[in-house]
Formats: structure tokens, sequence, C-alpha cells
């Protein structure tokens, strides 16, 4: 049941994200990104990250996405800017095989090494994701936190700054 | 299931989402397929913390999530911008500084 | 708790002023918005005088997450000068092209405090999330100038590329925190010491990683962004731009490198001398031929961050200490050239920054040019000036730890790189000017200039003072 699970999820991932890049209107790109975020949500939820699972939807199927639809609407352009140039295009994808079969080498060898963590499958089913989550949250990594914080106070003035009228 | 199949799953993703950024000229489709990549690296991050049995990794994705918002944001606010002096959201039309 | 508070006392401390800095923003009238910035001045020297730590000290964090010592100190001081003289060099910039607004003080003020995360980090995360508050701030300054096409082209190209590579970086990073399973430099480093670098896992991890950083200091051959980007935004944010995030992500690398992959040294070394053998030529190369001055900095921007990679490659105490005096150098002389282009106004047909545009001006401008004089002798590495000085802290670290090789690579390049700085004098003396030029110079940006040209002088006649500021550097 897992197995099937995965499989469809995967598949699902991998079609709607091909379809993404080569859609030539940029509306149909975001709908099937959406798909891919679906996916991949579901991939979360079998990897025991309920909260990821529902934070990704919130976020980037949520507000993401819309944005992203918003400005294609607002701005309607004109210019398809598909490939064009056939040497572009070839040296695209050469480097990102290139990128994919040096991470399937790394696949052979690939497992964790790490001493094994506090968190195992027990101690989620005992407290659940989200209290495990937010203990992690706001005790090892409290600073990042706070960090990020400033950066989306800079992005929301920059974003006022760049697109507001004067 | 093993962490083979989430990281092979994951490649793929991250391959096909650097194809887009390198060979797509609509900026809003690269942007996209940045996010595209980022979402490969979540998966990453997700599987190694099950595996590991720590949660690192997924506290780990919350910020990139929140560093992909405000990047989009940031991003989309550009392209606006630049649409405003010139109707084109073409990469290829960004050459005013050829040198 | 109380270490956690004195760990991360300075960076709060700029948080709050920041924050003070959006208020006073809002209570500013329309025609005083460079208030804003002389404030973040004096909150920055505050901050900065607040948290002078004392010989040694070395103080850790939230669990080992963030640290305080005399290295993040020294490049807060990098940091420091690069806000104050870019303001100084701005206000009237920003006021000719009526962009005069607080939000480009406070947007640089916020991404001061990324860059001291990244530099203080001692754990992945906080090195992320320190990377991208500052690399946002740099789009938006990039792109700051919307009214131009030029300026928006430079923000959404580096926008492009700084997401791009920040996923590669991830990409590296999500391996990394596979094998080890853990963020902390210090746990990776035992992990890596434990286990050997057999793993593909780790290999391509540090690969991708490194990779990523690279872009962001501009190395070759992940420097494509970097001219274009340079030559498009708003002059003074150009020179704060080749400056502060530099010398962050030269911190931020020094530290990553030294401390989580200490084990691998032989292998980072190997990629750091190789990119900055490319880094050195490939931008000297290209700035031997441009034409307008503001472009032929950025190659040269390029090119210095090459010296600085020498300085990592050499892995020694001497090393990172003068990558830190290096960049302070570099901040001095590079904003002050930048800011007297951003001055100079061209009424004939052609760009203001053509070199063309400072043909005679010696004669017309003395004091300008003579400042101008300064910024290029020290730029090429002329002694007395501080870039020589710069140069051969650098060169003799890598002396030191015997890669003679790079260090007379590096004399090579420097040689050739005074010929082009040298053009940019010759014009200003030696040839008749064809267009009208005006240097059109306000007490800010001359006080800029003329800071900026004192300290040149001073380091380069006594560095003794500023090295024994980074002398107690302990990564």
């Amino acid at each position: 049941m897992e197995q099937l699970g995965f499989y469809i999820l995967a598949f699902l991932a991998i079609i709607s994200s091909i379809f993404m890049i080569t859609r030539e209107n940029p509306v149909h790109s975001a709908l099937w990104m959406l798909l891919t975020f679906f996916s991949v949500a579901g991939i979360f939820v079998q990897l025991n990250a309920e909260f990821i699972a529902a934070i990704q939807v919130l976020v980037y199927a949520g507000a993401i996405l819309v944005l992203y639809l918003f400005v294609v609407m607002l701005l309607n352009p004109k210019s398809k800017g598909f490939i064009r140039i056939p040497f572009r295009y070839v040296l695209g994808i050469v480097a990102s095989f290139v990128i994919f079969v040096q991470v399937l080498l790394t696949l052979q060898s690939a497992n964790v090494i790490g001493k094994a963590g506090v968190y195992t499958q027990e101690a989620y089913k005992q407290y659940g994701n989200v209290k495990l989550f937010g203990y992690e949250l706001f005790s090892n990594y409290l600073v990042p936190f706070e960090v990020v914080s400033i950066m989306l106070l800079v992005a929301m003035i920059g974003a006022i700054v760049l697109a507001k009228k004067d | 299931m093993t962490l083979q199949h989430y990281l092979a799953l994951s490649a793929i993703i991250f391959s096909i989402g650097m194809t887009g950024v390198l060979v797509r000229r609509n900026l809003i489709v690269m942007f996209m397929s940045v996010e595209l990549m980022l979402n490969a690296v979540n998966i990453n991050l997700a599987a190694f913390s099950k595996y590991l049995n720590a949660l690192g990794g997924q506290v780990f994705i919350v910020f990139i999530m929140a560093v992909a918002a405000a990047e989009a944001a940031v991003g989309l606010a550009l392209i606006i911008a630049l649409f405003k002096n010139r109707p084109t959201v073409n990469a290829d039309e960004l050459n005013t500084m050829n040198g | 708790m109380v270490e956690n508070l004195v760990s991360i006392m300075p960076e709060l401390l700029m948080t709050i002023f920041g924050l003070i800095l959006i208020v006073i923003d809002v209570i500013a009238g329309k025609n005083s918005k460079s208030g804003v910035g002389y404030f973040g001045i004096f909150f920055i020297i505050v901050a900065l005088l607040a948290s002078i730590p004392v010989g040694g000290f070395k103080i850790f964090g939230f669990g080992g997450t963030l640290v305080w010592d005399m290295y993040s100190f020294a490049f807060f001081f990098v940091f420091a000068i690069a806000y104050i003289l870019s303001t100084l060099g701005s206000v009237d910039y920003l006021r000719e092209r009526g962009i005069l607004k607080g939000e480009f003080y406070t947007i640089m003020f916020f991404s001061i405090i990324g860059m001291m995360f990244m530099v203080s980090a001692t754990d992945l995360s906080v090195l992320y999330a320190g990377m991208e508050t500052m690399a946002i701030s740099m789009y938006i300054l990039a792109g700051f100038e919307k009214g131009n096409l030029k300026s928006n082209e430079s923000g959404l190209k580096y926008f492009i590329i700084g997401a791009f590579s920040s996923a590669i970086f991830l990409f590296g990073l999500s391996y990394i925190y596979g094998y080890t399973g853990s963020t902390k430099y210090v746990d990776i480093a035992n992990m890596i010491q434990a286990n050997g670098l057999n793993n593909f896992n780790i290999k391509l991890g540090m690969v991708m990683m490194l990779a990523g950083l690279a872009f962001k200091i501009s190395a070759v051959p992940f420097h494509m962004w970097a001219p274009d980007v340079y030559t498009g935004a708003p002059t003074p944010a150009t020179g704060f731009m080749t400056v502060a995030p530099k010398a962050a992500a030269m911190g931020a690398i020094v530290r990553f490198v030294w401390i989580a992959l200490e084990p691998a040294a032989a292998q980072w070394q190997l990629f750091f001398s190789i990119l900055a053998v490319l880094t050195m030529t490939y931008g000297n190369l290209v700035a031997l031929a441009q034409n307008n001055v503001k472009r032929m900095l950025a190659y040269s921007a390029i090119s210095h961050a090459g010296y600085m990679l020498i300085g990592v490659v050499s892995a020694n105490e001497l090393g990172y200490q003068s990558i830190a005096l290096y960049t302070m150098i570099y901040g001095f002389m590079n904003i002050g050239a930048f800011t007297i282009i951003s001055l100079l106004k061209n009424n004939g047909v052609i760009e203001n920054e053509r070199i063309e545009s400072f043909a005679g001006l010696g004669k017309k401008y003395p004091v300008v040019s003579l400042a101008m004089l300064i910024f290029m002798f020290s730029l090429a590495g002329i002694p007395p000036l501080a870039g020589f000085m710069g140069k051969f802290y650098i060169f003799t670290a890598a002396v030191k730890s015997g890669i003679i090789w790079l260090a007379i690579i590096g004399v090579i390049n420097s040689v050739i790189a005074c010929y082009y700085y040298m053009r940019v004098t010759i014009f200003m003396y030696f040839k008749e000017s064809e267009y009208d030029v005006d240097v059109n110079m306000k007490p800010a940006s001359f006080i800029a200039s003329m800071i900026a040209a004192l300290f040149v002088i001073i380091i380069g006649v006594f560095p003794s003072f500023f090295m024994d500021l980074v002398k107690y550097m302990i990564v």
C-alpha cells in the first residue's frame, strides 16, 4: 500500500513538473506546478512530516502560487519566451543530466551515518508530529527562526518599495 | 520504501527544475523552476530526517519555505517594476548592458 | 542564559536600531529622508562601540549555533565601514535621481544584520537564514532605481542567479545534513573525521555547497551575473554590494571550511585554489578591455575576490586575518572610487561613467582627481598605499603555508591590473577633455571620499594598528 502510494505520488510529481517546464503559457505552468506541490505534500505525509505537508499546501499552493498566478494575469505577457536557440536547449539539458548522473552515483552509497535521533515512529505516535516539531523549532532552531523573521520584514519593505507607484 | 527511493525522486525533480531554469527564457517560469528545485531539496531533507529519526531536516524545510515566499514576493515585485518600463518577461531581452 | 544574550547582543542591538530606523523613516518629512541614513550611521557606531570584544574573547550561545568573537567583530567593522561610506556617498546621487527614500538605508541596515549572522554562525541553518536576508536585501538595492531599465535588469539578473545558486547550495546542504545528521559545524567535522571522505554523499554535498557559496563571492566560473549587476545597480549601491556581501561571504566561507570541513582541508584547498587562479586572471583580463569605468571596476571586483580566495587557500591564521584586513581596505578604496564615479555628470552624449569623462579632470577638479588617483593606485596595489599592504599580507600568508606558485600568480595579476587602473589616471592628468564634465560635489559625498582617501593613506603608512585589530582573531 505504501509502495503503491509512493509510486503514484512520485509519478504525478515527475510528470507534472515536466509539463510545468514545457508549457508555453505561464498560467498552465503555474497550474501544473500546483499539482507538483500537492504530490510533494503527499510524499511529506509518507515521511512522517504531517505538519510540513500542511504548510506545503498552505504556503506553497495557497500563497506563493496565488502570487505567481496574480502576477501572470496582471501582466498578461505577450512574449512567450520559449526556447528558440537550440544551443541553449542542448546546453541546459546536458548540464542538468550531468548533475542527475552525479546524484545517481551518489545514491549507490547513500545511507545515513549520523547518530540516530530520538524522534522515532513511537515518539510520533505518542506525542504527535506537531508537538515534537514545535519543541525542536523553539529549542534548537530558535536563532534561525528569528533571523527568518527579519528576512520577511526586509522582503515586505522591499516588495512594497519596488511595486508601488510613486 | 528505502531512503534511495526518495533521494532518486528528489534528484529527478531537481534536474527537471534545473533544466527549466537553464532552458526557459520566460522569467516567471524560470522562477517557478527554482521553486521546483527547492521542493526537491525539501523532499531530500524530509527523507533524511525520517531515516535519521531527527527533526532538524523538517525544521529546515520551514525556513526554506519562508525564504521561498520572501523571494517570490521580491522577485515578482522586480518583474512588475521591469514590466512598467518595458513590457516583456523574456530573459533574452534583458540586454541593455552588453560588453 | 547570560551567554545566550551576550552572544546575540550585537545583532539584537542592530535589530532594535533597525526597527527604530523604520519609525524614523515614517516620521521624517519628504525632503529629509537622508536623515534616516545619518541616524543609521549613528546607530551603527553605537552598536559597534557596544560590542567590542576584548582580546581572545569568544562566547558561544544557543547550544552552539552562534558565536561572538574578535572574528565576527572584525567583519562587523568592515560592514560598518561599508554602510557609513555608502550612506554618505549616496545622499546626493539618490536625491539627484529622485529616489532618495528612507527604505534604501533601512534595507541596507537590515542586510548588515543578515551578514553579521552569516559570519557569526556556527550552524548551517543560521548561515542560510543570514545569507538569504543579505541576498534579498541586495536584490532590492540593485533594483532600487525602478524607473531605470538598467537597474531593473540588474535586480532581476541578480535575483535569478541568486535564487538558482541558493537552490544549489541547499541541495548540497541537504546531502551534508543527511550524511552527518546535524547542521552544527562541530558535529559535521566530527562525523567527517570519524567516517572519512569515501562516501559520495559528502563529496557531492561539499562541492555543491561550495559552488553555491562561490556564486555569492562572484568567483569564476560562477561570476556571470556580476558585471551586469554591478553596472546596472545605482552606483552607491554597487559600492556597497561589491564590498559588504563579498566580505560576509568570505567570512562565512572561512568559518565554515575551517571548522566544519577541517578534515577535508586538502579537497577544499584544491577547489579554492583553482577558483582563485581563474577568478584573478579572468577578472583582470576582461577589465583591460573595458571603456566604462563602472564596468571596469565591476570586473576588478571579481579579480579582487580572487586575491581574497588566496587567503582562504593558505588556510593558516595569517590567511584569514589578512582576508579581514583586505576586505576592510577594499571597502575604503572601492566605495571611495564608486562615490567619485557617482558624482560625475557628463553633459555630452556619452554615458557618465565612460572613461572619456575622466579626461582633463585633473586640472578642473584637483582635489577630486587626487582622491581618485589615490583610490586607483591603492586598488592597483602600489606602495605605500593600503591596497599594497592588503595584498602583501595575503601573499605572505600564501608563502607561509608553502603555496608559492599561487602567490606568484597573484603578483603577476596585480601587475597586469596596474594597466587599467593607471589608464584612468592617465586620462585624468594627461588627456585634454573632449566633453563638458561636471563633478557634482556636495558636502556629504565630499566627506565620504575624503574619509576613504585618508584611511587608504593611513592604513598604508601605519598598517600595524589595523593588523593588531585582527590579530586576536581565532576562527
